[in-house]
């Protein structure tokens, strides 16, 4: 069958052949828009919280109005009994309340000591440590100022009684990311998957195409034609690369203007770890592409990486936490730890290499080790399928 | 050796290449999703952040400061690695990733708190660290604020002659008793294995949906036939999203509190409406792989889109909304709730009524999907009768076979 010219061909089988490179420019980009867009709000504000103000004393009252003038809560004081409270937060209509008992303003006035009840919904991790860090805030402050009038009464000064109670203070600080939004800690985790999924989407594929070619070519022992299928997907695969590359730096251009995403590391470094990483996902596409026979199916394989190749990879759950077995083999099967961890170093610490080389270095290993382990697999596998005489054609 | 080896590996290209269909669905379907609960259990097996690595600065050396920092360091959540003589160390060993947390305790600590000067001790979290500093905040607080009640007890039996009896009282005029529902322990793993697994099986849902549909876009068969493919794979993502979720269950701990038989029932509906979803893609591209991409990058964004890491009330408006019509945002949310509160049959109604709202819509789309396939596959025909008719009677060949052959090719 002879080829027809590209611009002669029709809008479909145009499409289909610029398909690849419109999949490795365009995911990353459209991804970063998306969740750029969906974290935007950076902080978890307006989380339904209800009060059961049994007491609706002046004391209690000052509580709950300062749960009201907090952001983070969008109170609600709905409910009417602790039944009530627990069927919500059973039905997650709200994530946690507080129950200021019958007395409490009394127990107060007399110095008894009165106690408050705060529920969370301890589910969902985010949630539920931003609700108990701010209402513990509120009543340590409320604490606070009870006791400096307790204080006050029994003979000191209000600046004695004042240093008093905010000794042993804590200031806390975040260092990099000093707002804790989600966005900062997330994206660059998120642009690590989106670079590599829409990598493996396509790069794999190139290799079935090869493989099946040289196959054909094997029988007729087509040396010249062999290299040439061989120097077409090398074409092929740097030219995935560079155009995933091109996306990358559009990615992180488009999360600091469209979303305020701190943009720190030099540009040399943040492209020698792209460099580094095209590298390894190419081994590894090598590798998926011998596996398996027919393209649909690589497809089908890769998405399944996703989400375990995120959550192994030390991004969410940090090396330290792991155990050193489990730590080495998830460094030594996916590349993506040399990846995602550098560059969050490098756009919110501002790291330079000394942070960085580790990774640099494994990750060149890394691909170097695969690269070899891809090549040999490839050539044994295009050799025992010329033996086997199996056709490939999907 | 290396020819046995060669041979075994032969004889599974070869079960591979007579069986694909077989060898993906027992890939997507077993392998993938069980292999991936085994891994991520046992990774995240310790549950909580732990033993976090800490710098401290102690400018201060006295008695109270060292037993401050024993009770950070006898904690759980705290491990105190070095003992820096400056700030700027401390914020190497951070920017190293060598520590995730530091405390600064500062000069004459103990000798300030005594002549009444409130000092004050500095953390510092690594904010990059998201999920290690969430956790480590609260703990560093409670730490300390146990020993300010225990300092603040001094002062008042101290300086105001408080009797013991009333001490506490007015040590602590307001005790706050927090209980954390349901998983008192904030578990991350909690919070994010079962709908990250749920996550990767629906990936499966969508492809093999994706697959049935394609394989039926050229074949006529009554609408109702349509609908077996479907429960087939409904049935069969419904038992591969229990067994992934029950590994959890049973090697790793995870309790299960809610109304199994519920939960089951409204697996099955999830399933329904995912392999349906890839049925209705299957049915409309001409090109297989792009079946599969185009039904996965439909559902894989919404492990996040449907507000299981980052809440949906935190998300812009316009992106709540449409996460109000994904499937997830209500499989998600109710996978990790039917794990971890008593959540009955009714709880779940709201729920799976959607689940039914998004199938029904999902067949009537399918209808249309087929009308117009129909309508494509009639107008063909009809160009074909026109053109070619004659010739292919005089050939002998029936028109409708060529039609076949041609909408095949297309």
């Amino acid at each position: 069958m002879t080829q027809q010219p590209f611009s002669k061909l029709g809008f479909v089988d145009k499409l289909l052949i610029v398909k690849p490179y419109l999949i490795v420019f365009f995911i990353p980009i459209l991804f970063t828009l998306l969740f750029g867009y969906v974290m935007g709000p950076v902080y978890v504000q307006g989380v339904p919280f209800a009060i059961y103000d049994m007491d609706n004393s002046e004391t209690s009252r000052s509580v709950v109005d300062s749960f009201y003038d907090c952001p983070t809560f969008k109170i609600t004081q709905d409910y009417e009994t602790t039944d009530q409270l627990e069927e919500a937060l059973l039905q997650s209509d709200i994530y946690g309340a507080v129950i200021i008992p019958e007395g409490f303003g009394n127990d107060i006035q007399n110095k008894r000591g009165a106690e408050a009840t705060v529920l969370v919904d301890g589910t969902n991790f985010q949630i539920s440590n931003n609700l108990q860090q701010f209402a513990t805030t509120i009543f340590t402050m409320a604490g606070a100022s009870i006791q400096m009038k307790y204080l006050e009464a029994g003979e000191m000064t209000p600046k004695q009684a004042s240093d008093s109670v905010l000794s042993l203070n804590i200031v806390s600080r975040n260092v990099y990311n000093p707002g804790l939004g989600y966005i900062y800690y997330l994206m660059p985790g998120l642009l690590g998957i989106f670079i590599q999924q829409s990598y493996l989407a396509v790069a794999p594929n190139a290799v079935i195409e090869t493989k099946r070619s040289i196959r054909k070519m094997l029988m007729l022992s087509d040396t010249e034609k062999i290299r040439g299928s061989v120097a077409s997907l090398t074409e092929q695969l740097l030219a995935f690369a560079g155009l995933s590359t091109i996306s990358y730096l559009l990615s992180i251009l488009i999360l600091h203007y469209s979303y305020g995403f701190p943009l720190n590391g030099s540009l040399g470094l943040i492209l020698l770890l792209q460099f580094v990483f095209i590298i390894d996902i190419a081994a590894m596409s090598i590798v998926i592409g011998t596996i398996f026979e027919m393209g649909v199916h690589v497809v089908q394989f890769t998405m399944f990486l996703t989400v375990p190749s995120i959550l192994t990879c030390g991004f969410g759950w940090p090396e330290f936490m792991m155990t050193k077995l489990f730590a080495v083999i998830v460094k030594s099967v996916w590349p993506l730890y040399y990846y995602v961890i550098p560059l969050r170093n490098l756009l919110l610490k501002d790291a330079d290499f000394s942070v960085i080389q580790s990774y640099i270095f494994g990750g060149i290993i890394f691909g170097a080790v695969w690269m070899v382990i891809g090549c040999f697999l490839f050539y044994n596998k295009v050799n025992m399928l010329r033996k086997l005489n199996i056709a490939l054609d999907d | 050796m290396r020819d046995r080896l060669n041979d075994v590996l032969l004889s599974f290209i070869f079960f591979k290449t007579r069986h694909p269909n077989l060898v993906m669905s027992l890939l997507m379907f077993l392998i993938i999703p069980v292999a991936s609960s085994l891994i991520l259990g046992y990774e995240m097996r310790t549950d909580v952040a732990s033993r976090i690595p800490t710098v401290v600065i102690n400018n201060d050396n006295s008695d109270f400061s060292r037993t401050f920092l024993d009770y950070v360091n006898e904690s759980e959540t705290f491990d105190i690695i070095s003992y820096v003589d400056n700030y700027e160390e401390a914020e190497d060993m951070m920017f190293h990733d060598k520590a995730f947390a530091a405390v600064v305790i500062p000069e004459n600590f103990y000798s300030d708190l005594q002549n009444g000067k409130s000092p004050v001790i500095l953390t510092l979290f690594d904010g990059a660290q998201m999920s290690v500093v969430t956790y480590s905040k609260n703990a560093m607080t409670e730490i300390l604020m146990t020993l300010k009640a225990a300092y603040m007890m001094n002062i008042f039996e101290g300086k105001q002659s408080v009797v013991p009896e009333q001490v506490m009282h007015q040590v602590m005029p307001i005790t706050t008793v927090t209980r954390l529902l349901y998983s008192p322990t904030r578990s991350l793993r909690n919070f994010l294995l079962p709908g990250m697994l749920a996550g990767i099986v629906q990936v499966a849902l969508a492809i093999s949906g994706a697959e049935a549909g394609f394989k039926k876009q050229k074949t006529r068969i009554p609408f109702y036939m349509h609908s077996l493919p479907i429960l087939h794979w409904s049935i069969v993502g419904t038992a591969s999203m229990l067994l992934t979720l029950g590994v959890q269950w049973w090697l790793f701990g995870m309790p299960h509190r809610g109304d199994m038989p519920g939960f089951v029932i409204f697996t099955f509906l999830y399933s329904l409406t995912i392999v349906g979803l890839g049925y209705c893609i299957g049915s409309i591209f001409p090109d297989r792989a792009f079946c599969s991409q185009a039904s996965c990058i439909l559902v894989l964004p919404t492990t996040i889109l449907g507000g299981y890491t980052w809440p949906l009330i935190a998300m812009p408006p316009a992106i709540q909304a449409v996460a109000r019509c994904l499937p997830f945002t209500y499989y998600g949310d109710t996978v990790r709730n039917v794990f971890f509160k008593p959540l009955q049959f009714h709880h779940m109604a709201d729920e799976m009524f959607f689940m039914v709202k998004f199938f029904v819509i999902e067949l009537v789309l399918l209808a249309l999907i087929k009308l117009w396939k129909q309508g494509l596959h009639g107008s063909r025909v009809t160009a074909l009768n026109g053109s070619a008719g004659a010739d292919t009677k005089a050939a002998g060949v029936g028109t409708a076979e060529n039609d076949k052959t041609e909408v095949m090719q297309s």
